[in-house]
This record gives C-alpha cells, structure tokens and sequence, in this order.
C-alpha cells in the first residue's frame, strides 16, 4: 500500500504539460465603484448597486427642461477580446413595485438605434453600458420607476459573476437622494436641502455631479460642505434679522436644515 | 507482497527520473561569471540637474567572455516612483559600456543599474547604486534674511554656493514687511503653471510681517501660490497672517491667526493644495505635533490649545494658572528627549513661562507643567531663541553679551556654548538646530546641525556646525561659513530632494519647523 502511494506520488510529482488557454467564452461583469474607488467581489454591496437619476436635478444642472437622457454603467468583459465589435445583451428584471416600462420610462433593449450603442468596440475590454431614460409624465402623477437590469446571453456575451451582473437604476421626477449622498459632508438628507444647494449653486448634486466632485480635490469637497454651512448660517441670520423675526430654514418635514460644519 | 513492493519501487524510481527530463537548451560545457566594479565611486554622490552635469561611470568588467560577447546597458530610475511592468528595464539611457549622460530629471533619489549580458548564454549580472538628483533650488539652507530696507529677501547655500535675493529673480523684487516666517513642505500638491495641470512636489514658503505670502516650487523656485490663490474661498483678507506651512501624515497644513487650514494628500492623483475653510478659531506659528494631536499657540485668545489630528475638535489646554495676554516667542520640539516646549512672554511685565510636555508614544498623555522662567537667565531676555531638536533638553538663546547659552529646561540651569570659528564680540542673529531624520527610504541625507548667523555690515555670515557635534554643542569650527549680502538672517530652514515617506510622520519629526 505504501510502495503504491509512492507510486502515485511520483508520478503525480512529474512536470505534466498545460494546455494554453483557449475558452471562447466571453462574459460581462459590472464594475461598482464607491466614494474612494473600485469597489469588487464580496465587498459589492446593494447600495453601490443601485442609482438614482432624478430628471429635476438634471434639468437644475443644464438649466433646460430633460426629457430623455442617458446614464452610463461601467463594466468589463472576460474572456479574449474582438476585432469586431460586439453587442451587449441586456434584459429588465422584474422588481416588487412600480416597475419601469420599455417605450415609456426607457428606451428598450432591443430598439435598433439603442443597439448601435450598446456595444463593447472592437480589441476593448472595458465598456460603458447606455441606458437611455424618457421622462413619462406618471413620474409626476404615480411616483418613481425602478429599472432593474442584467447582463443577458447572445452569441457573444454571457453573464460574468453572480452578484456583479445587475444594476438598479431607480427613475424619478422629483428630488431624490443621490445614492452617493455623504452624510458626513452634506449631512441628513432632504429634498429641501437638496433644494437649496441647487438653488444656491446652480449646480445638478445628482450622482454623475458628485461622483465628479469625489474624484477631485477632497480640500474643495471640504471647502464646498463648509460654504453651505456659513451660507445656511448667513440666511437664518437674515432670517432673525426680520421684523417680525423668521425662524431657521425647515424641511418639509419640519425639520430645521442643517449643514456639516467641516 | 514483495513483487509488488519491488514494482511499486520501481515504478517510483521511473516516475522520479520521468520528473528529471532536462529540455533545456541552455546547457553548456562551462558557464563564466560576470563581476562588476566601479559603480561603487559614486555612492552618496549628489548631481545637479539641469546644468550641463553628466554622470559618468566607466565600469570595470570582469569575465571569461570575450568583449564582443558582452552587451552592457545603463538604467535610471526614481526609487520612489511606482513600479512598471518591466521594472528596472523601462528607463533604459544607455547602451555604452561607458555611460555619459546628462541629467534633467526632477530631483529625488535615483538608482543606477549596470546591466552586462553574455551574448552567446543570455547570462545577466548587474550592479547598482543610488545617487542623489538635485537642482540648483531642490537641496539646500534657505535663508530668510530682512533688508536694509526692511523688506523680506531669501538666499539659499548649498554645494553650489550661496544664491541670493531669489525673491527680485523669481517674485519681482523683495517682499513687503520683514520677514516671519519661513517654512518648507515635502510632496507638496499645486497647480503647476508649466503645465496647467496638479502636480507634487518640494514646496518653500516665504511669509512676512506685513501679511505678504509666496508659495515656490523648490524645483525650479516657480511661484505656484501667494495671496490671492491659496484658498477655495478667494484672495486672502487683509488682516489674514499667514504663519506656517506644516506636515502630517495624511495633511499638508497651514496655520495662521485666523486658523488652521488642512488639505488631504497623497491620493492617487494630486490635488491642488488650495486650502478651504479654517478648522479652528485661530493660531500661530508656534504649533507641534502632540501624540495624536496638535498643540499650538493662539495669538487671539492667548492660550495654547489642542485639536485631533484631523483638525476637528478644539479645546483650550487645561495648564493651571498663568497671566492672561501672553505672547508666544519661541517653540520646539526633541523626540529623542521627549520634550515639547512654548516659550511665552507677558508683555506688561516682560515675565516668561515655559509650558513643557512629554512626549507619548501612541498615548494621550496631557500637559505636563508651566514653570517661571528665572529672571537671571539669559533664556529670560533673550530675543534669539531657538530649541535643540536633537540631543539634549537645551533652548539655545543668544544674551545680551552676544554669547550663544543652552537653557537646561529640565534643570533650569545655562551654559555657555563654545562657537569656534565665530569671533568674539560678532552680533548673533540667528540660530537653530535644523536637521533631518528619515527614517523610510534614503537615509544618506540625514543630518543634525547647528546653525548661526551673525551680521556683517549690511550683510551676513552663516556659520554650519555640523560634524564634531557633541551634545548639541559645537567642539570644532564650523565647515561652512558662507558670507552674504544685503540682509540680516531671520530665519534658516534645511530642504532637501529626498522623498519622505508619509510613515516618517506618524509619530516623529522628520525635519522641524519652528524656532
């Protein structure tokens, strides 16, 4: 028994000549990023999963009523690349609540003129992903839509890994936090507030804003969040200055706004 | 039982041989080696960049190959730049066996690497040595020194001599008001105007009594801030004292009677040092590094304070009882004793205090005590007062005889130092212990020294103490006496090309930035 496990050892030990690599398979994963970078595996969570685009706050930041815009999601491929270039396959997945519609709340998947850009170019391995939204006049009347979706199968692409093929894009009409908000720097989170830096900047403070912002000098992010608080901080005293006095700025909870004093 | 273990054994010995298959091609009779030498000359050297100068190395090779069967390659690169897919062999310069070659690269500290191959066995040996890159304005004392006229100039001495009145070459002429202060900041963030884009490094900062502030690339000695483009929020106000620039691990930092105004660096991409809202109600230039915190002098409200490391929380210090309206003259700060200390004054009645701390080691210990400082003392009406940063618990201040003391701060004690080579009666203007103590990466650049200026006529000489140092005391005359012009010295501060590492921070001192 022993001289056989040697046996088996020894030969096991021997040099044994590896096929090259040479799978044909391709697949799509998504590449999920938080306020200080790339974020990957296990450490994806459903937060970073999810967006928020809010057609108010992009029409505050071009200053021009948006009715139709495209938001893009970054994602990487697996497998060799091409010299050709490749569709993506996309499909909605179903999620409780208000769903978005293909044709009304978003372009669909399969329109023709939406597949000419949802495609990974020719010898690349990184892609931004399209989805075009339709501002639907029910946004206004019913509330938000969610768009849940996935990275499909065509004769190019497959899924890549479970828990980096989906995204969430939830659709809105009106104010909503941005799914990048930091509490530490602009503090609680209200649609007054959020208002007010709109209103005081000019600027979207949607997430493509704040994912700029991020990105660059965190003294200016510093900066930016210690402008509100002086500012807020120079209104109420405007504010008390009045005959008769007003009381601080609220939210429409009620709330008095308030700022980080960084 | 036996057949089989002797088939199994043999079978073992098949598969073992199996394993031992050579399919190298490389196999020969005999394989010579390859030994290097000469690169050795020029270990610790330092080259100026930028100037003409040319590093040249003829290295002796030794081997069995014949000439023509050996290919020689040269390679530099930055020790502290990020690694590359090839390593060393992505910053080829040379295929000579002789190197010659210009050197215009940005200062730091360089590794050459000597690469001989055998053409005919592909065998690879090479050799190494790291040399330092400077400019002309990247490595040396700078010299704050105020004009005749009362206005603030700058010189800088290093191997190339003294440089002087850099500010009338790269800011258009002396600066307003007297000098106030000098600082230097490693890895500094800035818009560079070369190239319009964020950039790091070496920065040298000149601040005045009259509020005026310049910011230069070491460099290339290129303005990059002043008062109008420090801060996010716009020009500086005209009461704004700038006071000193200063490090952390994590901040590049600015203090001044309005506050202290922090800017996060060492990300991924530089930032652009532009500074935003203060983070405390005031402060001064006299500020160290307390554990994990930051203690400082406020000039408004007259009292040393503390806030944590990331300039959030601030708190008056709890020291007891002392007179009110004091005004801070001196500070330093010794990690080898372990000691902090703020020199303060009380200007109605000219009494000083000490305000001493201890230095912990990942503890948040407390303020340790204020004591009187001894009327009789020099240390009690000197106006030239510096701390020893190095060796020994001393605060070197100059009396009025023109005599340079340490004041023993943990026995209250003076003693005359001997400054050779310094004549008697010269009117001392300045002195300090600048040093640097790289702890990460080169530390061939460390040193402990002793400065003195005394003034001459108009001008000045600069006396550096640096080997034969005992105790913070001077045993042999000084190896650079450099003379110069046009100005008395106010303040020295050391800058060199090496890259500190942000660990250097955490809890020592690489270099100090108060007097």
């Amino acid at each position: 028994m022993a001289a056989a496990l040697c046996a088996a050892w020894a030969l096991a030990a021997c040099e044994k000549d590896l096929e090259p690599f040479s799978s044909t398979d391709c697949h799509l994963n998504f590449v999920y990023t938080d306020m200080y970078g790339t974020v990957a595996g296990e450490d994806v969570t459903d937060e970073m999963r999810t967006s928020t685009y809010s057609f108010v706050s992009a029409s505050a930041g071009t200053g021009t009523e948006v009715v139709r815009d495209t938001l893009w999601f970054e994602a990487s491929t697996m497998g060799f690349l091409s010299d050709v270039d490749r569709t993506i396959p996309l499909v909605q997945v179903e999620t409780e609540g208000r769903n978005a519609r293909p044709g009304v709340d978003y372009v669909p998947f399969d329109d023709p003129g939406f597949l000419q850009l949802c495609k990974v170019p020719a010898n690349t391995a990184s892609v931004q992903v399209p989805i075009i939204v339709l501002r639907s006049p029910s946004l206004e009347t019913e509330g938000d839509v969610t768009l849940k979706f996935a990275f499909g199968t065509n004769e190019y692409f497959s899924p890549g890994y479970k828990g980096l093929t989906e995204r969430v894009l939830v659709i809105s009409g009106r104010l909503a936090r941005p799914n990048n908000w930091e509490d530490a720097y602009w503090g609680t989170y209200s649609q007054a507030k959020h208002e007010l830096m709109i209103e005081w900047t000019g600027d979207a403070w949607d997430e493509t804003f704040l994912d700029e912002l991020y990105d660059g000098d965190y003294a200016y992010v510093d900066y930016i969040a210690r402008w509100f608080y002086e500012t807020l901080a120079e209104v109420n005293a405007d504010r008390a200055a009045q005959d008769p006095p007003l009381g601080p700025l609220t939210d429409e909870n009620g709330e008095e706004i308030q700022f980080v004093k960084r | 039982m036996r057949k089989y273990a002797v088939c199994s054994f043999l079978i073992c010995l098949f598969g073992l041989s199996a394993c031992y298959e050579d399919d190298s091609s490389m196999g020969s009779d005999s394989v010579s080696d390859i030994t290097i030498m000469g690169l050795e000359d020029l270990e610790g050297q330092s080259i100026v960049s930028y100037a003409g100068n040319r590093l040249q190395c003829s290295p002796v090779i030794q081997s069995g190959y014949a000439d023509g069967d050996l290919a020689v390659a040269w390679y530099l690169f930055n020790t502290s730049a990020e690694e590359t897919p090839n390593g060393y062999q992505d910053f080829l310069i040379s295929t000579d066996r002789n190197l010659d070659y210009e050197v215009n690269l940005p200062p730091g500290t360089y590794r050459l690497v000597c690469e001989v191959s055998s053409l005919s066995n592909g065998l690879v040996k090479t050799a190494t040595v790291d040399i330092m890159v400077a400019t002309l304005f990247s490595n040396g004392f700078y010299v704050l020194k105020e004009t005749p006229e009362g206005t603030t100039e700058l010189d800088l001495y290093n191997e190339n001599g003294l440089t002087q009145d850099l500010m009338a070459d790269f800011a258009g002429g002396a600066l307003a008001g007297s000098p106030r202060n000098l600082s230097v900041i490693y890895e500094g963030e800035f818009i560079d105007p070369e190239t319009n884009e964020t950039a790091r490094g070496n920065l040298v900062h000149v601040m005045t009594e009259d509020n005026v502030y310049k910011g230069f690339k070491a460099e290339t000695m290129t303005e990059v801030f002043n008062n109008e483009n420090l801060f996010y929020g716009g020009p500086m106000d005209a009461n704004e004292q700038p006071a000193l620039f200063f490090m952390t691990m994590f901040y590049n930092c600015y203090a001044s009677n309005t506050g202290i105004r922090i800017a996060q660096v060492g990300g991924d991409t530089p930032g652009t040092g532009k500074l935003p809202y203060p983070s405390s109600d005031g402060a001064s230039k006299y500020l160290q590094i307390h554990g994990m915190d930051v203690v400082y002098w406020n000039d408004a409200s007259h009292r040393l304070e503390r806030t944590d490391y990331n300039i959030n929380t601030v708190s008056p210090e709890d020291c007891g009882e002392y007179p009110g309206g004091m005004e801070c003259i001196s500070s330093g700060r010794n990690d080898n004793v372990g000691r902090i200390y703020f020199l303060c004054e009380e200007p109605a009645t000219g009494d000083r205090y000490l305000f001493l701390y201890s230095i912990p080691m990942f503890m948040q210990t407390g303020f340790d005590q204020v004591l009187q400082v001894d009327p009789s003392t020099h240390l009690a009406k000197s106006r030239i007062i510096s701390g020893n940063s190095q060796t020994g618990s001393y605060i070197y201040c100059v009396g009025e005889d023109h005599k340079l003391y340490v004041y023993n701060y943990e026995e209250g004690t003076e003693t005359e130092v001997p400054l050779p080579g310094i004549d008697n009666g010269e009117e001392i203007t300045y002195v300090s212990n600048p040093f640097l103590n790289i702890g990460f990466g080169d530390t061939s650049a460390n040193f402990d020294a002793l400065v003195v200026a005394t003034r001459k006529g108009n001008g000045y000489k600069l006396y550096i103490y640096d080997e034969g140092m005992v105790g913070g005391m001077p045993t042999k005359a000084p190896e650079v006496v450099a003379e110069g012009g046009n100005g008395v010295v106010r303040c020295v501060r050391y800058l060199s090309p090496v890259t500190v590492d942000k660990n250097d921070l955490f809890s020592t001192y690489v270099y100090s930035w108060t007097d």
